[in-house]
């Protein structure tokens, strides 16, 4: 049924076009304080058409699969190629890409579909149960969710690609309350995997930690505001380094003048010590994929080594314009969405020192650790990210607990503000990535990093 | 689409549930993204999908498909899920009669196609470029759309309602020795939006951002302009501050307004009012996700907590009447879903009180900023409210004039205790979509007294 479409859409005049047709399978389970709040089984799918004519692209989506609708979704985004045609300023070409026939599963050890939805609660419940026991903490809505997506990908140039793959989490939001003060702390664990994931990262003690650390939160003074010396944990060094650098090496933001990485392949950005990859053939890491959405194999991308800007995350029409090749970045939401350039696990190599070297060449600084997240704006290359709890540096030792940290800082002086680097990388959070309204998941992660001088945003 | 959530609430009752409702989401959506100065991508999709709960021995369950056909299923798997529930005193609410809303739905926006979006794409260009040939709209576009949904349930509620909407955005960057950015973009239900003004706009900023300096590390007068209030990645009142009005959060003393209900909790110069029957607001609809009447709540008067927001769950939990705030939509999710169960959700959330113009707000500053975007108002404690934000798109206010763009700064502080010390606010009410809710916030430029900023 697809070949007949490609082939229609080609015959009408298309030079590319694609075809993705996905089915997702889950479940969503949602506790708070004891008491189950939903507990929704879900089944989608849907399809969609992208055209290429005459350097034009058109898009269509459809939530039936039928031979009917995907005519109609041809005429469609066949109609959206042409009328863009007779105004695009730069003709999209595609990079060279190996025409592939596959089928990928990516089986997880223990399926979440053989887990009854009464054990995921019990999870939950299980979790609930443990965090609430610390007494400062008032409020706790635990969170399960497990997926199973099954693509198809068609293309024009003869790619047929199968794949099925799984993920799987569980999170916790919690509140803790002390004395009149109130603050929120969160925890996420989870990977491209089945239950099994749970087996190395247990949700319930990530849990408990989380709940510690809230209290910590609670009892701490604000942090100082200034520019220091700034460690971060493996947690934080991850969303650093997807916001401070990931996203300013995106090709479609750096083709589209929007990133401060433009025209600097080859050139430092950053310490020699510095050496950043993006990979989504990591087994189990949350941003893990075979194929991406234009049929193009997941491979790993070295952004920058030692400090020097080597490549760019790209889709195919990316790397067409920058003359590079095309290396598998192409992601979209869901079937419902065109792709774009995304990271995958984003990722800093461990360097050599010991956490305790990095601390005790440190007068005054922070050390701050795990993430609410962050933000950053690629045309100007600033960004900002705060951390979930943080330490007072003095004399070379941690001292007290602070609250609400935030750093930032611009790309690229802070890449050359990295003068240590610990020795053992760890994953950071896994969670989901914005762009363009499409939310995509992803890893990251890295080893303790140490910031020479960082913006640091607090009340006192 | 009533008929079908007739029959579907009956085949429920049929399978063995007491109670059953039903919610239908249809919609289709256009849009043409511009890519450095171009047109990007020109997509459109459709969607449809129903979300139906079931009551079962006091328990309610819930599922999901998008196919008619599979709606058998779903009411099975919603029975089978029931199970796991808490039982309850909660029964779907009684239809009740609801109003028309003013300029949610404009005819002429069915008939817009892609040729004419990529007019208004070429438009939003040409005005930017006509600011400053050097100027690249790195991005943006131009979209429209129309949905419609249907809530049937079995106490004979049976609400239908369709609703249109359009946008224009541009995202400019000018790399000339320093590099400046700009933006602006406008969504309405109807169209009466200027796409030429969007990329003068834009390109203006971008061009006002030139000879940046810095600024030293003080606390003073901030002045927040809508566009921090909500945004792509959130902004500081969809995320802090509607989220402390909902119910739940309220009686489980969540939020730092629980218990403060005839309290002062903001300037007494400003009222909060959320309201779904805004007219031409972004979420406004006949009735809320339930089928309860949409209506105007006052949640804030002149400074003092009147109540919170609740869906017709939290309502029948704390003894409250619904106020037409059920959304369904997921945790961080910026659009509504019929995946998803009701929550509670502010719809347009809006401040009141005596406007003035923006350069009168500011001539009566000794020493201020005026901020025109923040990074990270999602990374702040939203229990707490305290707040760290970095803003490249700022101003230098002294003495009543704008004096000088910031190169960069962060702007950090409590945002509960920042709309008490609300001074002013102007007359450039804008219309936001949120970023990581479903929220739309309709507000104009805050200042604030007494803000960290730190350079």
């Amino acid at each position: 049924m697809e070949q007949k479409i490609i082939d229609k859409c080609i015959d009408m005049g298309a030079e590319y076009c694609d075809i993705r047709i996905e089915r997702k399978v889950g479940t969503s389970i949602e506790v708070k304080d004891r008491e189950l709040k939903k507990a929704i089984p879900g089944e989608e799918e849907g399809a969609s058409i992208r055209v290429l004519y005459k350097g034009a692209w058109g898009f269509h989506s459809t939530n039936e699969i039928s031979e009917e609708r995907l005519n109609e979704a041809l005429e469609r985004a066949f109609k959206l190629a042409k009328a863009s045609s007779e105004k695009v300023k730069d003709r999209v070409k595609l990079g060279d890409v190996k025409v592939v026939s596959a089928s990928i599963v990516w089986k997880p050890k223990i399926d979440p579909k053989d887990i009854s939805i009464e054990e995921k609660h019990e999870l939950l419940a299980d979790m609930d149960k443990a965090i609430h026991e610390i007494k400062e903490i008032h409020t706790v809505t635990t969170g399960y969710g497990d997926s199973t997506i099954e693509k198809k990908f068609f293309s024009s140039e003869g790619s047929e690609i199968s794949s099925k793959v799984t993920r799987t989490f569980a999170q916790v939001n919690l509140i803790a309350k002390e004395n009149g003060k109130i603050t929120d702390f969160r925890a996420r664990v989870g990977g491209t995997s089945g239950f099994e994931i749970f087996k190395i990262y247990s949700p319930i003690e990530k849990g408990v930690e989380a709940a510690q650390s809230a209290v910590r939160v609670l009892r701490a003074k604000h942090s100082p505001s200034g520019r220091f010396p700034v460690i971060a944990d493996p947690d934080l060094t991850g969303v650093f380094i997807h916001e401070a650098l990931g996203h300013c090496t995106e090709a479609d933001l750096v083709i589209a003048g929007d990133s401060i990485l433009e025209g600097k392949i080859g050139e430092r950005i950053g310490a020699e010590i510095v050496t950043i990859y993006d990979d989504p053939t990591i087994e189990n890491a949350f941003g893990s994929y075979p194929f991406d959405d234009e049929g193009v194999r997941g491979q790993k991308k070295v952004l920058v080594e030692n400090g020097i800007l080597k490549n760019f995350i790209h889709s195919r029409e990316s790397a067409f314009k920058l003359a590079m090749h095309p290396n598998g970045g192409a992601r979209a939401e869901s079937y419902a969405v065109h792709p774009h350039v995304r990271m995958s696990n984003t990722m800093l190599e461990p360097g050599e020192h010991t956490f305790e070297e990095l601390v005790e060449d440190i007068k005054f600084g922070v050390y701050a650790k795990g993430s609410r997240g962050g933000q950053v704006d690629t045309a100007k290359g600033s960004f900002q990210f705060s951390a979930l709890e943080a330490f007072l540096i003095e004399n070379g030792e941690i001292t007290k607990p602070l609250k609400d940290v935030a750093l930032s800082g611009a790309t690229l002086e802070i890449l050359s503000q990295i003068d240590a680097i610990g020795k053992t990388q760890e994953f950071g959070t896994p969670g989901f990535c914005g762009k363009g309204g499409q939310l995509v998941p992803v890893g990251d992660g890295g080893p303790h990093i140490r910031i020479k001088e960082a913006i640091v945003g607090g009340m006192q | 689409m009533i008929e079908i959530g007739k029959s579907i609430v009956e085949l429920a009752l049929k399978l063995g549930a007491e109670e059953s409702e039903v919610f239908i989401l249809k919609g289709s959506g256009t849009g043409l993204s511009i890519e450095k100065n171009s047109v990007g991508y020109a997509s459109s999709g459709i969607e449809f999908g129903i979300g139906i709960r079931v009551i079962k021995e006091g328990r309610v369950g819930f599922a999901f498909c998008t196919k008619v056909s599979n709606a058998e299923k779903a009411v099975r798997e919603a029975l089978a899920v029931s199970k796991l529930g808490r039982k309850r005193e909660y029964s779907f609410p009684e239809p009740k009669p609801v109003r028309k809303i003013d300029a949610i739905y404009d005819e002429s926006i069915l008939k817009f196609d892609s040729d004419f979006g990529l007019e208004k794409v070429s438009e939003i260009i040409d005005s930017a470029l006509s600011v400053n040939k050097d100027i690249t709209v790195s991005s943006g576009g131009f979209g429209f759309g129309e949905s419609s949904f249907a809530i049937v349930n079995s106490k004979g509620v049976e609400v239908f309602d369709r609703g249109t909407y359009v946008y224009g955005s541009a995202y400019t960057v000018l790399r000339n020795g320093e590099t400046t950015t700009g933006f602006e973009f406008e969504t309405s239900r109807i169209f009466n939006i200027n796409v030429s003004e969007i990329g003068r706009r834009a390109a203006e900023m971008t061009m006002k951002g030139r000879d940046a300096k810095n600024v030293e590390t003080k606390d003073m007068t901030v002045l927040f302009t809508p566009y921090t209030l909500a945004g792509e990645v959130g902004g500081l009142f969809e995320f802090i501050t509607a989220p402390a009005f909902y119910g739940e959060a309220a009686h489980k003393k969540e939020s730092v307004y629980s218990g403060k209900v005839g309290e002062c909790v903001t300037s007494e110069s400003i009222s909060i009012i959320d309201d779904g029957s805004l007219p031409n607001g972004l979420n406004s609809a006949v009735a809320d996700d339930e089928g309860i009447p949409s209506k105007r709540v006052e949640i804030v008067k002149d400074g003092v907590l009147q109540g919170f927001l609740y869906d017709t769950a939290t309502a029948s939990e704390y003894n409250k009447e619904s106020t037409g705030s059920a959304v369904r939509c997921e945790r961080w999710a910026s659009t509504r879903s019929f995946k998803s169960l009701p929550t509670t959700r502010s719809r347009n959330l809006t401040i009141e009180g005596e406007k003035q113009r923006l350069d009168e707000l500011i001539s009566d500053v000794r020493e201020g900023v005026i901020v025109y975007e923040v990074l990270g108002a999602h990374t702040s404690n939203p229990a707490s409210g305290d707040f760290s934000v970095n803003s490249s798109l700022l101003f230098k206010i002294e003495n009543g004039e704008i004096v000088h763009p910031i190169k960069q700064a962060m702007i950090s502080g409590n945002f509960h205790e920042c709309l008490k010390r609300i001074s002013g606010i102007g007359d450039d009410y804008k219309r936001l979509s949120g970023g990581l809710s479903t929220v739309s916030v309709f507000a104009p430029t805050i200042r604030i007294e007494k803000v960290r900023v730190t350079g």
